[in-house]
């Protein structure tokens, strides 16, 4: 029933449909035991060297490093690995002179969609590289940086990452990378690089500035389609004064017609406004899609197309028997066609319901005289 | 033998088949008038007569306010009862034609000395107003295909559930009039149209300004009709029918809409309705054309004169609206409006607009759920609306369209496109069954006129011309006309088991089967309501979230803080953030909006599950919205919401816990559970020691559904 007060039943994310976050002990592989000592204790001697030569290094020196390896990157995302972590988190002296923000990835895990990882980094990225230009490359107090699940494994263990995605901050004054540092939750980077430049802003007291996203359309695309634009004006401009485009014709409105109702229908609104995915990823067996979600008021992409256009098929077949098969004039081929129709049309029909009833989980039927039972 | 006699008797009463046919045509009308007010009246019977929800009882307490003191009175009204301390100035607020209505309704029973309580007539007027709209559904139908179309309209809208929904008895709310006054606008506007008589377009304005008196919807109305006759104008459909129609529609439906005062000068200024404004001064701009055509004999100098006139009206149209915008003559379009054309918007923009239940987005299954076989039929009848493209069809199509679309946008807005779709469906429908019965006469040549068999929309269109001359199949024929009564019968079965079990109930009376399959009644709502009037002082304040305003003051008779009609964000906000806040830091907040009491809802008893921790995302979410030391982060574990052991001590410790969770950890909810279970979320919950320190239980009902605290004096005073 509707009723005008507060919708129940909030799903607290926004931004991740179905938020997933898969164990990464679960979902990758573990080194087998005599390669983890092994890379135990070649973290520990790196760690050694690192703190050894460390020392030798002056803050300004590490800064300048990593600016080097920022102007480096396209974005101004540095990439570390074990070594690059212990030369400038573990082992110069707190309070560092810069905080930096981890992005934890891993190449593995990319084709998962509902972790959403590499819509993540992109997203990373552009606060990385707006930060960058706001500042004029000239911001020396907070780094950007991501780590790869595959190379690093052993800062993964450091800083006690085992889930994805996952974002921290390492503030200057951090001692241990486990427990000082801070998590970005995931509400925080929910609604994308906005969120993450608030998250860094109310951490760090620096200013994000605005995010700079690129244009949908690049320079020479946009130069394309002027061109092609312009190219075709005169052949437009022609038809249009003959009367003879497209606009005239109704077949054009019809299916025009069509496609917002097989849209409507299909609950295409519904999957953008709430970014539904187009099937979700059994739980318990990861082999398994599920394309149909139980439970009314929800649905998944596919499901809704689906039904969509087992609604609209229904309807135009009804259309296509009584104005366009009467002009065939074989008998035979009607009988079949109309034979054909009917039995696509009941199928579809009774397929769509029984979804309904399944869906919603209501039992519907009539309501007889109790004497009949 | 015996035959011959009975027709020598009756040969003075025997009927021509025309007068046949409208007799059958008007009984079957009489039927459907009945069907759609019965059918409304399932939740009387499984309840009792009483208004239902939320909003409805704010008209209530408004028609009650009319019939006692008069119009002028409420006209000018000052409720000081909500929103304190703010009040509301409930004329200048409210759509008022839902509650003239009633007390016209009212009156002019008791005039014919029909004693009943104004509760009845509100209770019913929504289905009498249903019953209305299947005659206008049946008029417009004949308008745009014929007569039987016009049947077929009207019984698929009687028991449309999509209609249904909003106009069961005890729904008494601005829909169950407005749709009416929709469709009755629309049939009288494509009347207006199709005839270009003066008297139909006035009637059409006339209609409009019911339309403006009783719902906020009429916005789709004033862009959907100047967007019709763009469409005519862009395909060369112009004509002084339309000319005459529109500018009636417009000029007099403006001048009487601003006499609302809910809408007064937005009518010419806000940006929601310089549509219309331009549509209107386009058709001048056509007129003139037309009549300088009409005096030009040479067409080459109508050429550079038509190309002159139709660029400077652009441009000056242009122009006038980038200065009305600039100078803030012209007010942009409000967040609702925006959030239908960019249905993204209100979720990142507007919480309190994106919270509301049934402003979200549809899924298939509610179409399903609402229009069942129409759906199916919906497609097949636009294809048959551009087979015989006219004036009305266009019409009818561009209204179908336009609300599927919102329709998917928001799932209320279903309501608006029930009629559209019934009228489409109904052509598929009436032209199909008509071809196919058709054809099945003219094959056995034994015209049965008055048996059983047919549909009364065949009969009633069984002279009518073909639509396809091309013999059929009989047999599929048969076959198809067999599979579409089937379909038909299904679908009334299903609109009536949806009024009976979905649309019925009044959620203010909670109804759940027992272990045994009988059903059980929760009256908490209302039982603790009374207790609100029976044992508060006067001038209690109560505090709530903002779904149970209307009805504390429409039946606790107390003031409250916040209600349904949710026009101040930032007072939401604050209630929002006591309830989310600590005990001692919501103190201070209640102590400043000097509440007396607090009102919380909690199904963790019965299970009920729309209950104020279910919702109390949405206050966070709000609150946090304008005081943004509330931050959603906090209140949740990983992203997820949580109730018990595991949940944020932030959530284990506000006030909105601490209230619905008070004593709930000494109680055995359910067999073989420990105690403090929550049913509705089926899990323990994390907090089962809870001190009160500023408030004390007052009051809490049989199932607990509804538990109110007293808020103490502060602590050196007495």
């Amino acid at each position: 029933m509707l009723k005008l007060k507060t919708g129940e039943k909030l799903r607290p994310k926004l931004f991740v449909a179905n938020p997933q976050i898969r164990k990464l002990s679960k979902e990758m592989a573990i080194p087998s035991s005599s390669a983890y000592l092994f890379l135990l204790s070649f973290f520990t001697l790196s760690l050694f060297l690192a703190i050894s030569t460390a020392e030798s290094e002056s803050e300004l020196e590490l800064v300048a490093d990593l600016l080097a390896l920022q102007s480096e990157s396209k974005s101004g995302v540095i990439h570390l690995d074990d070594r690059t972590i212990a030369k400038f988190l573990t082992s110069p002296k707190t309070p560092r002179p810069y905080s930096i923000l981890i992005f934890f990835d891993a190449t593995q895990l990319h084709d998962k969609t509902e972790l959403h990882l590499r819509e993540l980094r992109q997203e990373f990225a552009l606060v990385a590289s707006s930060f960058i230009t706001n500042h004029n490359n000239s911001n020396t107090k907070l780094f950007f940086a991501d780590i790869e699940f595959r190379e690093s494994q052993s800062s993964f263990h450091l800083f006690g990452v085992n889930s994805l995605p996952h974002i921290r901050l390492v503030g200057p004054t951090a001692k241990s990378l486990k427990d000082e540092s801070e998590q970005m939750d995931q509400g925080d980077f929910s609604r994308l690089a906005e969120s993450m430049a608030e998250f860094v802003e109310s951490r760090t007291k620096l200013t994000v500035g605005p995010i700079h996203r690129p244009p949908i359309l690049s320079k020479t695309q946009m130069g394309l389609i002027v061109a092609l634009l312009l190219i075709s004006s005169p052949f437009i401009a022609k038809k249009i004064f003959a009367g003879e485009t497209l606009l005239h014709d109704p077949k054009i409105w019809l299916s025009g017609a069509v496609f917002i109702y097989f849209f409507s229908v299909s609950g295409a609104m519904h999957n953008i406004i709430r970014k539904m995915p187009m099937f979700l990823v059994d739980r318990n067996d990861p082999n398994k899609l599920i394309f149909f979600y139980q439970g009314s008021g929800m649905q998944l992409g596919a499901e809704g197309f689906a039904v969509g256009f087992l609604y609209t098929i229904v309807g135009l077949l009804l259309a296509f028997v009584t104005h366009l098969l009467v002009y065939v004039k074989n008998a035979k081929a009607k009988r079949v066609a109309m034979v054909f129709a009917i039995c696509v049309s009941f199928w579809a029909v009774q397929k769509v319901i029984f979804l309904d009833n399944w869906k919603t989980g209501y039992g519907i039927h009539g309501f007889w005289p109790s004497s009949w039972n | 033998m015996s035959n011959s006699y009975t027709s020598d008797i009756l040969k003075p009463f025997k009927l021509k088949t025309k007068q046949q046919e409208l007799l059958i045509r008007v009984l079957i009308l009489c039927l459907v008038y009945i069907l759609a007010f019965i059918t409304r009246l399932f939740s009387v019977l499984r309840y009792e007569s009483m208004i239902h929800e939320f909003d409805p009882y704010f008209n209530y307490r408004t028609t009650l306010y009319v019939t006692q003191h008069g119009f002028y009175d409420f006209w000018n009204w000052f409720d000081y009862e909500s929103w304190y301390p703010l009040g509301r100035i409930v004329g200048g607020t409210l759509y008022p034609g839902l509650m003239v209505t009633a007390a016209l309704i009212y009156r002019l029973l008791h005039f014919l000395r029909f004693a009943v309580h104004i509760r009845e007539v509100c209770v019913l007027t929504a289905p009498f107003f249903a019953s209305n709209t299947t005659l206008v559904a049946y008029f417009f139908g004949k308008e745009i295909w014929d007569s039987g179309a016009g049947l077929v309209a009207a019984i698929l809208i009687a028991v449309c559930p999509g209609y249904i929904s909003r106009s069961v008895a005890g729904s008494y709310d601005n829909e169950g009039v407005a749709i009416f006054a929709l469709l009755f606008t629309f049939y009288l506007f494509v009347k207006a149209v199709n005839t270009g008589s003066l008297a139909w377009g006035l009637a059409s304005a006339f209609g409009y300004f019911y339309m403006v008196s009783a719902w906020g919807g009429y916005v789709f109305i004033i862009n959907l009709i100047p967007l019709y006759v763009l469409v005519l104008l862009i395909t060369g459909r112009y004509s002084m029918r339309l000319y005459v129609a529109y500018n009636c529609l417009y000029i007099l439906g403006m001048l009487l809409a601003m006499q609302i005062r809910f809408v007064g000068f937005q009518h010419v200024q806000s940006g929601e309705h310089m549509a219309a404004m331009g549509v209107f001064f386009l058709m001048q701009v056509f007129y003139f054309l037309d009549w300088v055509k009409h005096m030009l004999s040479d067409t080459n100098l109508f050429q550079e004169f038509l190309r002159i006139t139709v660029t400077c009206a652009v441009a000056v149209g242009g122009i006038a609206l980038g200065v009305g915008m600039a100078s803030g003559y012209i007010s942009p379009w409000t967040g609702r409006f925006y959030s239908l054309l960019d249905p993204t918007y209100a979720k990142d923009h507007i919480p309190i607009i994106a919270s509301v239940s049934e402003h979200q987005p549809t899924a298939w299954s509610s179409f399903m759920f609402d229009f069942h076989i129409l759906l199916f039929l919906f497609p097949a009848g636009l294809y048959f609306c551009f087979k015989r493209l006219s004036d009305a069809t266009i019409f009818i199509v561009m209204y179908g369209l336009t609300s599927m679309y919102f329709a998917g946008v928001m799932v209320r807005l279903i309501l608006v496109a029930t009629p559209a779709v019934c009228l489409i469906s109904a052509i598929a429908v009436s032209a199909t069954v008509k071809n196919l019965t058709v054809l099945l006469r003219s094959k056995t040549k034994v015209a049965q006129i008055g048996s059983t068999k047919g549909t009364s929309s065949a009969k009633a269109s069984s002279k009518a011309s073909l639509d396809q001359s091309q013999p059929f199949q009989k047999n599929g024929a048969m076959a198809l006309l067999f599979g579409a009564f089937y379909l038909l019968s299904r679908y009334a079965t299903h609109c009536t088991w949806v009024t009976s079990e979905a649309y019925s109930s009044p959620s203010i009376v909670l109804a759940a089967r027992g272990a045994h399959g009988n059903r059980v009644i929760f009256d908490d709502y209302r039982e603790a309501y009374f207790w609100l009037r029976q044992n508060t002082p006067l001038d209690a304040k109560v505090m709530s979230w903002w779904d149970y305003g209307y009805q504390i003051t429409a039946m606790g008779n107390r003031t409250v803080i916040v209600d349904n009609n949710t026009w101040n964000n930032t007072h939401i906000a604050t209630v929002g953030r006591a309830m989310s806040s600590y005990e001692d830091e919501a103190y201070e907040i209640i102590r400043s909006l000097d509440v007396d009491y607090v009102l919380v809802v909690f199904g963790g008893v019965t299970g009920y599950s729309s209950d104020d921790i279910n919702k109390f995302l949405w206050m966070v979410r709000i609150g946090g919205g304008v005081f943004p030391v509330i931050k959603e982060p906090d209140y949740l574990v990983n992203g997820e919401y949580r109730i018990d052991k595991g949940a944020a001590p932030k959530m284990l410790n506000c006030l909105m816990y601490k209230l619905s969770y008070y004593r709930f950890g000494e109680m055995m909810t359910e067999y073989g559970k420990p105690p403090g279970y929550d049913r509705a979320r089926g899990v323990e919950i994390g907090n089962k020691d809870i001190k009160l320190e500023h408030l004390e239980e007052a009051f809490t009902t049989s199932n607990w559904i509804v538990r109110i605290y007293k808020v103490k004096p502060p602590n050196n005073r007495w």
